[in-house]
C-alpha cells in the first residue's frame, strides 16, 4: 500500500525535534501507531506521520486527533497549523514544496505569533431574553404584540410583518451595541483579533483574539468583568489557549503552471 | 439552539469556565478547518459530512419568513412573562389564574366553551388556551371535541 505524509504544522527545528516528538502522547490522525516524524529544511521544522488513508472525511476520531497532536505540539514551542486533512506525498514535497519556496513567509508568521496565545471567546443571546427585552424596551413592539395578541394569524399578517421587521431591527441593534461593548474591552489586550461572522440571529460576537502570553490572566479577568453583568442574559464560551489558526495566513496554492 | 459543552478546567459559580482547549466536535470543527496553513495542492478532506458546520446557525434569511418568525418569538414573551405575573405596571391585563380558571370550569357541570371563558375572563384567547391546555395536561379538565366543550374532571377518580 502507498504511503503519504500527514502534516499537522510547522516549528522552529529547535522546539520541533524528533527526539521530543517521538515521546507524543496521543494518537496519530488515522490512530494507525505509526510514529510522529520531524522533515526538517533550513531551521524549520514540519511534525508529519506516515498515512495510508487515501482522504479524510470530516469525522470525529480523525478531527479529534489532528487537533490533540496541535495541542501537544504547542507545548514544544511557537507552530503554525496546517490545515486539517493535508497530505503530502514524499517528505521531499514537503521540503521543496513547503519549507523552502515558503521560508521567509513562514519564519515571519512565526515571530507574529511568538510568545502570544490565541483565545476565543462567543457570546450568544438567551433566546428568551433577548425577545423579552427587545418587548420591554419598545412601547411600538410591546403595542403591536398586544394588539395581536388573540387575533387570528390570517386577520394580522400585515401587523406580524411589521412587528417582524421591528424586531429584526431591535435584534441587530441590540447585536451590534453589545458586541462593540465587549470589544471595547478586549481590543486594547489584544494584539490581533479576527472576528467570524456567522448568520445566527442569537450570535452576538464569536471572534479569536491573539494576546501576549504574559497578559493572558489579565484578559481572562476582563471576560469575567465582561460576562458578570450579563449573566442570565447571554451564553459565554471561553476557550484557550488554541492552535494560533486564525492568526497564521499562509496559503500555498497550485503551482503546475 | 444549544452546545455542546466540554467539560471546564476549573468553574465557579457565577464565572465563565475556561476550557482550556476545543474538546467538543463543534469547536474543534471551527479550529481545524480551512485555518493555519492552507495548501490546496495537497488538501485532501472529503467535504461530505460539513451541513454539521450548519447545525449551530440559524441561517437567517431577510425575507417574510424571517419576520413572521420573529413576530411568534415576540408573541411567546406575552406568555413567558404570564405565570410570572408583575407585569402589570404597563397596563396589561393580568393573565388569569389557573385556579380561577379550574374553579370557573367546575362550576359548570354542563360544560363551558373557549369563548365563554373568554368573555368572562377578557384575556386574549391564546392565553387562557394555553392554562386550559395545562390543565388538560394535569388531568383536571376534559374536552369534548365534538361539541368544543370543556368539563371539570371529578377530583380522586383517576379511571380514564
Amino acid at each position: 500500500l502507498a504511503t503519504s505524509v500527514y502534516l499537522y504544522c510547522i516549528g522552529r527545528s529547535d522546539d520541533l525535534t524528533e527526539k521530543k516528538v517521538s515521546s507524543f502522547e496521543v494518537q496519530t490522525v488515522d490512530g494507525s501507531g505509526e510514529p510522529f516524524r520531524i522533515v526538517q529544511g533550513d531551521g524549520l521544522a514540519a511534525l508529519v506521520s506516515d498515512t495510508e488513508v487515501r482522504e479524510f472525511d470530516i469525522q470525529r476520531e480523525y478531527l479529534m486527533a489532528h487537533h490533540h497532536v496541535l495541542e501537544q505540539a504547542m507545548t514544544l514551542g511557537d507552530i503554525l497549523p496546517v490545515s486539517y486533512g493535508t497530505v503530502a506525498g514524499t517528505d521531499d514535497d514537503i521540503i521543496s514544496g513547503l519549507l523552502q519556496p515558503q521560508r521567509e513567509h513562514l519564519l515571519a508568521n512565526l515571530d507574529h505569533i511568538h510568545g502570544r496565545v490565541e483565545l476565543s471567546l462567543r457570546v450568544m443571546w438567551d433566546q428568551g431574553r433577548l425577545f423579552q427585552e427587545i418587548v420591554d424596551e419598545s412601547d411600538e413592539v410591546r403595542a403591536l404584540r398586544d394588539a395581536m395578541a388573540g387575533v387570528p394569524e390570517d386577520q394580522s399578517f400585515s401587523e406580524r410583518l411589521q412587528l417582524g421587521e421591528l424586531t429584526r431591527d431591535a435584534v441587530e441593534y441590540k447585536r451590534e451595541y453589545e458586541r462593540g461593548q465587549i470589544l471595547e474591552v478586549l481590543e486594547p489586550l489584544s494584539v490581533d483579533i479576527a472576528v467570524k461572522e456567522s448568520p445566527s440571529d442569537l450570535l452576538i460576537l464569536n471572534a479569536s483574539f491573539l494576546v501576549e502570553r504574559e497578559r493572558e490572566s489579565e484578559f481572562d479577568d476582563a471576560v469575567q468583568e465582561i460576562a458578570a453583568p450579563r449573566e442570565g442574559r447571554m451564553v459565554f464560551r471561553y476557550l484557550g489557549p488554541l492552535p494560533p489558526a486564525n492568526f497564521v495566513s499562509v496559503m500555498v496554492e497550485t503551482e503546475e503552471n | 439552539v444549544s452546545f455542546s459543552s466540554p467539560q471546564p478546567r476549573t468553574m465557579h459559580p457565577g464565572r465563565v469556565p475556561k476550557m482550556g482547549g476545543a474538546s467538543g466536535l463543534a469547536d474543534v470543527l471551527e479550529v481545524v478547518l480551512d485555518k493555519g496553513i492552507v495548501i490546496d495542492i495537497w488538501a485532501r478532506v472529503s467535504i461530505i459530512g460539513i451541513e454539521i458546520l450548519t447545525v449551530e446557525a440559524r441561517i437567517v434569511i431577510a425575507s417574510v419568513e424571517t419576520y413572521l418568525r420573529y413576530a411568534e418569538a415576540i408573541g411567546l414573551t406575552a406568555l413567558a412573562a404570564a405565570p410570572r405575573g408583575g407585569g402589570g405596571e404597563n397596563g396589561r391585563v393580568q393573565p388569569p389564574d389557573k385556579e380561577e380558571i379550574f374553579a370557573y370550569i367546575e362550576d359548570h357541570p354542563e360544560g363551558l366553551r373557549l369563548g365563554e371563558m373568554e368573555s368572562y375572563f377578557d384575556v386574549p384567547r391564546h392565553e387562557l388556551a394555553e392554562v386550559v391546555d395545562e390543565l388538560i395536561d394535569d388531568e383536571r379538565v376534559q374536552r369534548d371535541d365534538n361539541q368544543k366543550l370543556y368539563y371539570a374532571v371529578d377530583t380522586g377518580d383517576e379511571e380514564e
